[in-house]
């Protein structure tokens, strides 16, 4: 039996029969269609996802089972940390129009892959789309860095970063004052809104560099 | 080949029908604005339904595109209803502050066809003077 299964199967134990979490677990691997001595990015999700499903039928008390779905998310989170290294960080070039794309379907992957909720994914995905149209559309080019951030709760870290001309307005912007000539002026605020942390550096002349972070348990 | 993709419009009875399940991408978006509005001329489709199930976020980029494409289509005196929008993008949307504002919304695409087959049989009621009545 491997680590990965072991530990699994400790989970479920301690919610249901033990019996039946072999079962479980078969189950869910078949419906998943994940190897389990080989876990690929994506795949936890799907697996968690069809085990949280299995326990769904077995675990008829809802705080029993709101229990064991966060022991799992803790543990897959904790997973992928460990097989995309603890420090894992990517960085995607924006150069074309096409690498906004490519940058925010990887953020959201990689949120999916922590246990983001599904409304957290779609945010940070679209903040990660605004910042990366930001780059394309006033600095040229630049590059979106994705980080997860071993903290407690655990967190996504995005920066995007050009060296383009700077945002001299910065501060009518984030009042919300700022008539945009190029669109609706909401990227920013958006990003500054839906993320728990948001930095911007944007001094004239020194490019603009946009930090934001969202945390695990933050909001549902 | 990316660069190359369409988003497929499909002329139904009256309607124009498209479906986006790909992630929308800034010329993805442009080249659908310029399509659907040659279709409507070539065409002289009465409704436009806009399915959203497959978009995969709703940016000021691409929210502002789909409600540019529903005032061109009502300019040209076309209906637009979107459908299939997912909660949570949906909730994102409100989240930021921005709206699809006058454009009508429905849950799936069964509902716009009946929306837009309603507002056709509401349209061919003969035209009479007299007090407005409800
Ligand atoms: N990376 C950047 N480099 C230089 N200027 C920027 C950068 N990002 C934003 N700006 C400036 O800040 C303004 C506000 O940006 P924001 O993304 O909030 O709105 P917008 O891009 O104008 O419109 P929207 O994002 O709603 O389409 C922009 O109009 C632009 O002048
Ligand atoms: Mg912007």
């Amino acid at each position: 039996m491997t680590k990965t299964e072991t530990q699994i199967l400790g989970i479920l134990k301690k919610y249901i029969s033990s019996l039946l979490t072999e079962t479980v677990l078969e189950m869910a691997v078949k419906r998943s269609s994940v190897d389990l001595d080989n876990l690929r990015p994506g795949d936890s999700s799907r697996l968690a996802n069809s085990l949280k499903n299995g326990c769904r039928l077995f675990i008829t008390n809802t705080t029993e089972r709101d229990k064991c779905y966060s022991d799992l998310d803790l543990f897959f989170s904790t997973a992928i940390m460990s097989t995309r290294g603890k420090n894992h960080s990517a960085t995607i070039p924006i150069e074309e129009e096409r690498d906004i794309v490519i940058a925010r379907t990887e953020g959201r992957n990689l949120c999916a892959e922590l246990g983001f909720s599904l409304s957290a994914q779609v945010s940070v995905a679209t903040v990660i789309s605004e910042l990366a149209r930001n780059i394309y559309q006033y600095a040229g080019n630049g590059e979106i860095e994705l980080k997860i951030l071993d903290t407690d709760p655990m967190g996504i870290q995005v920066l995007a970063r050009d060296k383009g001309p700077g945002i001299e307005d910065i501060q009518v912007i984030l009042d919300g004052d700022y008539k945009s000539k190029t669109g609706m002026g909401k990227g920013l605020m958006a990003a500054r809104k839906l993320m728990d942390e948001f930095e911007i550096q944007c001094d004239p002349g020194m490019g603009t560099t946009v930090t934001i972070r969202k945390y695990l348990d933050s909001r549902p | 080949m990316l660069e190359t993709m369409r988003i497929p419009i499909i002329k139904l009875y009256d309607n124009l029908i498209v479906s986006i399940q790909v992630a929308l991408s800034d010329k993805l978006v442009r080249q659908l604005k310029d399509d659907v509005t040659m279709e409507i001329e070539k065409t002289g489709a009465q409704g436009l339904i806009v399915d959203l199930s497959g978009v995969d976020v709703m940016d000021s980029y691409i929210s502002r595109a789909i409600r540019d494409i529903g005032v061109v289509a009502r300019l040209m005196g076309v209906k637009t209803v979107l459908c299939g929008l997912d909660p949570m993008i949906a909730i994102n949307l409100v989240e930021m502050d921005m709206n699809l504002e006058g454009i009508m919304t429905t849950l799936n695409m069964e509902s716009a066809i009946e929306y837009l087959r309603e507002q056709e049989a509401e349209q061919t009621v003969p035209f009479h003077f007299g007090p407005e009545n409800e």
